[in-house]
């Protein structure tokens, strides 16, 4: 029995109580003994100590926890709906500052230019050939600069874009930028002017060229212009073709969002339809956000994968020829197939499968 | 292995913190009346005895 201040004070100390003070007393070391001596320890040995104790000490503290919540003496409350849609706003604003600091990470952005939409880490892109990350080039025995004049090479407004969007041997090819515009590829996105897009599997595998996909950011509405830059997509393509349409009254983004498949007339980098049926995708129709403008207060996570919601295959999408709805209202369509067929072209199928420029 | 200052505060706070732990955990493995509890309770002893012995070889 407890004695306080010369009297016994008799009281039983229960289990829960006993499991509460080890819980507390868990937590207290690992919040103010070994959190802190692992970010003090110099010596690695003893940090891997450290850190050893703190595991051992976070996995009690849950059995503990386990056993208080198995009788219902440590309830957890459910977040409410107003919590949650706090919390999802909270998401939306840290995705869109992190994605702005990133965008505008290099020097200044270029006179007339309303927000860098360029090139993100490890991305493909290439005006005319094959990016850095061109495995189609890779695999089929031929380096980038064979395909196609690519590079950062050409053309100086490349300057503006971080170095590590860059990608390595022949990214940012020279129609990435038109005028003040830079209207570059989105991470993981495969992007071409005139050839094989950097990530575009339907080029490596269904021998398609990513140029006859004219997937252009540019294309849809300024409706779009609100969206952040994370729903834009990580592989979808934006081609060059929608970069020099979209040097026309270019104001907002209107480009790939994450995780589908946009194309315009040929595959899409993750135009799943376009590599596993062994068809481009233009041949059943067009994804991306040529379609109705009902989805862009969509975020892109409520948006699907692959291009079904907007407007892809058996979605609201066009077929080739068609006008799409939404994509009527700004653009000179003449101009944009009539570009479609020069650039095309310019390429043809090389022996292995390549599409080279003539 | 030559301590810092620091690593040797943070090795002796927690050699303490260890010792504490174990006493107490002796006192409540006599006290809890729930079978599961003492088993949970004597996992944590053995536990904190790995610890101060792997806090103790630090010390040199």
């Amino acid at each position: 029995m407890p004695e306080v201040m010369g009297s016994s004070i008799q009281r039983e100390i229960t289990d829960r109580e006993i499991a509460e003070d080890l819980l507390a007393t868990q937590k207290h070391l690992l919040n103010y003994y070994y959190a802190p001596a692992i970010l003090e320890a110099a010596d690695q040995g003893l940090r891997s100590a450290f850190q050893e104790i703190h595991a051992d000490a976070a996995n009690a503290a849950k059995s503990i926890f386990d056993y208080l919540h198995s009788r219902g003496w440590y309830q957890v409350r459910m977040a409410d709906q107003d919590t949650l849609a706090s919390l999802r706003n909270a998401v939306l604003q840290s995705r869109q500052a992190v994605n702005s600091s990133l965008s505008t990470g290099g020097n200044s952005m270029q006179q007339g230019q309303t927000g860098w939409t360029g090139t993100q880490f490890m991305e493909g892109q290439s005006g005319m050939g094959p990016s850095s990350v061109a495995r189609g080039a890779q695999w089929g025995g031929e380096p980038s600069w064979m395909t196609g004049p690519t590079g950062q090479f050409q053309g100086g407004y490349q300057g503006n874009a971080p170095s590590y969007a860059r990608g390595g041997f022949g990214a940012q090819g020279g129609s990435g930028w038109q005028g003040t515009t830079w209207t570059g590829t989105q991470y993981g996105e495969g992007q071409s002017g005139m050839g094989p897009s950097s990530l575009a599997h339907g080029a490596r595998w269904g021998g398609q060229p990513s140029w006859t996909g004219a997937g252009g950011q540019t294309y849809g509405t300024l409706e779009t212009q609100n969206l952040p830059q994370w729903t834009q997509g990580s592989y979808g393509g934006q081609s060059s073709f929608g970069a020099q349409q979209g040097v026309i009254g270019r104001q907002a983004w209107t480009g790939t969002q994450y995780g589908e498949g946009q194309s315009g007339l040929g595959p899409s980098s993750v135009a799943q339809t376009a590599h596993w049926g062994g068809e481009p995708s233009w041949s059943t129709g067009f994804g991306g956000q040529y379609g109705s403008g009902q989805n862009i207060n969509l975020p892109s996570w409520a948006r699907g994968g692959m291009s079904a919601v907007q407007g892809g295959v058996g979605g609201s999408g066009f077929m080739p020829g068609q006008i799409p709805q939404g994509f009527q209202q700004g653009y000179a369509v003449q101009n944009w197939q009539s570009g479609l067929r020069e650039q095309r072209g310019n390429w043809q199928q090389g022996s292995q499968g390549n599409w080279q420029s003539q | 292995m030559q301590l810092t200052q620091t690593e040797a505060w943070y090795l002796g706070e927690a050699i303490k913190g260890e010792t504490l732990m174990s006493r107490k955990l002796a006192t409540y493995r006599e006290m809890a009346q729930d079978p599961k509890l003492r088993a949970l309770i004597e996992n944590l002893e053995r536990a904190c005895e790995r610890h101060l012995s792997l806090l103790s070889s630090h010390v040199k």
